[in-house]
């Protein structure tokens, strides 16, 4: 019984959150547009750099000693997006059969490898690093653990062998808001659990940096100006 | 004044990132504090004196609580940091001091820590836990005035956060909420203040001003043998609409304002050999005012340019020393600074009916005109471009044509003004295309401290005063390292700088860490590539 109450004010408070969160971002407005890139001049140009920013992690990239920094981040950024595909036939009726299914254990290899990995790698540079040590915030140790946590016992979960046609209608019994009691392991209710704090914490934490990225002022902003030339009429 | 600090560093592009926290050591840095008479010359409301206690912070968070809801950027860089630390080794500043305050992420969680005590859920109920702090006057003195001016806003930072977060718009959102409690420095609006009573930032007066050009011809005249012509527009009824606001707040500046528009008669009454007093001109040319002082050959050249284009073509141009200053120091304080400092050229523009205005060479003039004039100002009855932009423009016309051989005693590279590389429309490849068009021997300095990843000299945002020099010449360090390898891989010995903060900034850089000139063992000359436009332009209608 709590295990349903606590799902659906968790997915509440997810959902109902980042609406928030996002009107209030929206709610300011640019009075000065400022973008940061020279040639961005139009909302095509500015989409360009926002998705090459995005599924590349372009900045990451310039010169300057974050190469370490943009190949952790963003391995862990990629098997993240895989791991939650992957979690998408939770929450459908109808089975789904990935094309290639010989992709299916490789994938698995891979994203339950580097997940933790880059996880890890992530949360010990945070330790490591004096300057990084002096600028982080107790939160954001926090995230990194609760995510450690959910992911290793997901991985313990997904090779425990666990009867994931349970799972499934448990999941879909919720969404459709018709909760049934069902018998899982502890493991399942350990990751379960995890992952609704993680959506409570969500909409009012530094994870908001999903929506940032892709609206983040100085990247939307192009410049339409009318009054500056390049030439004169000579 | 103290005196010049002696070297403490030393300039080596290979340990340039090597670097590792000292907390605290920049916390010595401090600029004096604004003093009565030119606060209240402000547009912003500024109390003085400097609220204090619960007051203080009260109207603190106040106008940072206005500012989130005024500007998304404030609002957004407060909540979507990471703490990646893909800033923390960009910043020149965190470079040269190596305190961790001064690298974007820490000089922006500074500001966060409080955001998050009065305006985020988390902050309210987890305090400390959630990364928040309490505001007191401690805070505001010891961390904000000091750090939040030392940064000049060069966004060198946002190009490599991978969200696009703008240090520069943090500092100024910080600036600004200070200000709203009185904490403001005595640089910024002493120099802001000159700018609404003289119109510009030396507090150069009008026949000063226009003296200074009709001796800069002569001395072309004597020299070279080349006679220019000058135009100067001069406006008194302009003069006359803004003492009005100058002397609303000031009362006690009537003498100064009287002297300054019989000046304006003594100037139109005199007869100038070089130099031609008018009422209208279709462009107006707006100089940094210390090209009128210190960077005269890059007026000179500038001058040269328009003779040169007058040679074949009618172009109908002036100064005018209402209009005698591109810079705008608003951009280090507040908006209604500099939309109010902005309001003199589109006045002046209107008035003697322009149809374009020139920047010259200036960082501070292209920030603040081409992020925010059409923001501030509508409608606009000009269109602007930057002097790079029109000297080029004529160049590729063939209209000017100029002799490189001129300049073959200079082995040149350039050191892109901070605010030019950072989202202005490509000036700083009309920079290089005027440059090379004048000069036959040109290097470029390391990848990674040029272009749009140019590092900052380190005098601008407001720190270009004698109390911090340390601060700035530590600052300068990467930029010192870069060209330190430049002058010793390739023998270069001039430094063009088109920009007047980095030519007053640069020549002291290059004294504090002994940058000189492999042959002569003098010290690198620093100059506008106007300067070298200037050496090379061919007059073909004169000597």
């Amino acid at each position: 019984m709590i295990d349903i109450i606590f799902t659906y004010i968790a997915l509440s408070i997810f959902i109902l959150g980042i609406i928030y969160k996002l009107y209030t971002w929206a709610k300011s407005p640019i009075p000065v547009p400022i973008g940061i890139y020279q040639d961005s001049t139009s909302a095509a140009s500015a989409i360009k750099h926002i998705l090459l920013d995005v599924i590349f992690f372009r900045p990451l990239l310039r010169f300057g000693g974050n190469f370490i920094l943009w190949l952790g981040s963003w391995l862990f950024h990629i098997a993240l997006f895989l791991t939650l595909i992957g979690h998408i036939k939770l929450f459908l009726h109808y089975p789904i059969v990935l094309p290639m299914i010989e992709i299916r254990p490789i994938l698995k290899l891979f994203v339950s490898t580097i997940l933790p990995a880059s996880l890890i790698y992530l949360l010990l540079r945070r330790i490591v690093h004096r300057d990084l040590r002096y600028i982080s915030t107790p939160a954001d140790y926090f995230v990194l653990l609760l995510l450690l946590g959910i992911i290793i016992s997901g991985i313990i979960m997904a090779n425990s062998g666990i009867n994931l046609v349970a799972v499934k209608y448990y999941i879909l019994s919720i969404l459709s808001f018709k909760p049934v009691k069902v018998d899982l392991p502890i493991i399942f209710w350990i990751h379960y659990t995890l992952v609704l704090i993680l959506l409570i914490y969500f909409p009012f934490s530094k994870l908001m940096h999903l929506f940032g990225a892709l609206v983040s002022p100085t990247k939307t902003s192009y410049h339409k100006t009318k009054a500056h030339t390049k030439k004169l009429e000579l | 004044m103290a005196e010049f600090p002696k070297k403490i560093v030393e300039p080596n592009i290979e340990t340039l990132y090597n670097v590792s926290p000292i907390p605290g050591a920049a916390s010595k840095y401090e600029c004096h504090r604004g003093h009565e008479k030119a606060i209240k010359l402000m547009s912003y409301p500024i109390p003085y004196p400097p609220l204090k206690g619960e007051e203080a912070i009260k109207r603190v968070l106040n106008r940072l609580k206005e500012l989130a809801n005024e500007r998304r950027s404030v609002r957004m860089f407060m909540e979507i940091c990471v703490r990646c630390g893909a800033c923390i080794k960009q910043c020149h500043f965190y470079l040269g001091t190596q305190d961790p305050n001064n690298t974007p992420v820490g000089r922006a969680e500074l500001l966060r820590k409080i955001y998050r005590r009065y305006f985020s859920i988390g902050g309210k109920l987890f305090k400390g836990l959630a990364g928040a702090k309490e505001l007191t006057e401690k805070v505001l003195n010891e961390e904000w005035y000091k750090y939040f001016y030392q940064c000049t806003e060069c966004r060198r930072c946002s190009m490599f956060c991978p969200f696009g977060i703008d240090t520069a718009e943090v500092t100024m959102a910080a600036r600004e909420a200070l200000a709203s409690a009185g904490l403001v420095t005595k640089y910024i609006t002493e120099v802001i203040a000159k700018v609404y009573i003289y119109g510009n930032n030396l507090g150069i007066p009008p026949k000063a001003f226009v003296d200074s050009l009709e001796f800069f011809a002569a001395d072309v005249q004597d020299l070279e043998g080349i006679t220019l012509k000058v135009p100067v527009v001069i406006n008194k009824d302009l003069y006359e609409e803004f003492a009005q606001k100058v002397l609303a707040k000031s009362p006690e500046l009537k003498q100064d304002v009287e002297r300054i528009l019989k000046e304006i008669d003594e100037v139109r009454s005199k007869s100038y050999e070089f130099v031609e007093i008018k009422d209208k001109a279709e462009i107006l040319y707006v100089p940094p005012s210390a090209d009128l002082f210190t960077n005269v050959d890059t007026t000179i050249g500038v001058i040269k340019v328009f003779n040169a284009v007058a040679e074949k073509k009618k172009i109908d141009w002036a100064f005018s020393p209402f209009a005698s200053e591109a810079a705008v120091f608003g951009l280090f304080l507040d908006y209604m600074d500099i939309k109010d400092i902005q309001y003199r050229i589109v006045r002046q523009a209107e008035k003697m009916n322009a149809k374009y205005v020139v920047f010259g060479e200036c960082g501070h003039a292209w920030r603040a005109y081409y992020n925010f004039l059409e923001a501030l100002h509508k409608p606009l009855s000009f269109k602007f471009i930057h002097i790079l932009e029109f000297t080029r423009d004529f160049i590729e016309r063939g209209v000017i044509r100029l002799d490189k051989s001129k300049n073959d005693e200079y082995i040149v590279t350039l050191h892109d003004p901070c605010n030019y590389a950072r989202a202005s429309p490509k000036l700083i490849y009309d920079a290089r295309y005027v440059l090379k068009a004048a000069v036959n021997n040109f290097y470029e300095m390391r990848e990674d401290t040029i272009k749009e990843k140019t590092f900052c000299c380190s005098g601008g945002g407001g720190l270009l005063t004698d109390e911090i020099m340390e601060l700035r010449m530590l600052g300068a360090k990467p930029r010192a390292s870069a060209l330190k390898e430049v002058i010793d891989k390739y023998g270069v010995n001039y430094l063009a700088a088109p920009c007047a903060i980095d030519k007053a900034q640069l020549p002291l850089v290059v004294q504090y860490y002994e940058l000189k000139n492999k042959k002569t063992g003098e010290l690198i000359k620093v100059g506008g590539i106007h300067d070298l436009v200037g050496r090379a332009i061919i007059f073909e209608k004169q000597r």
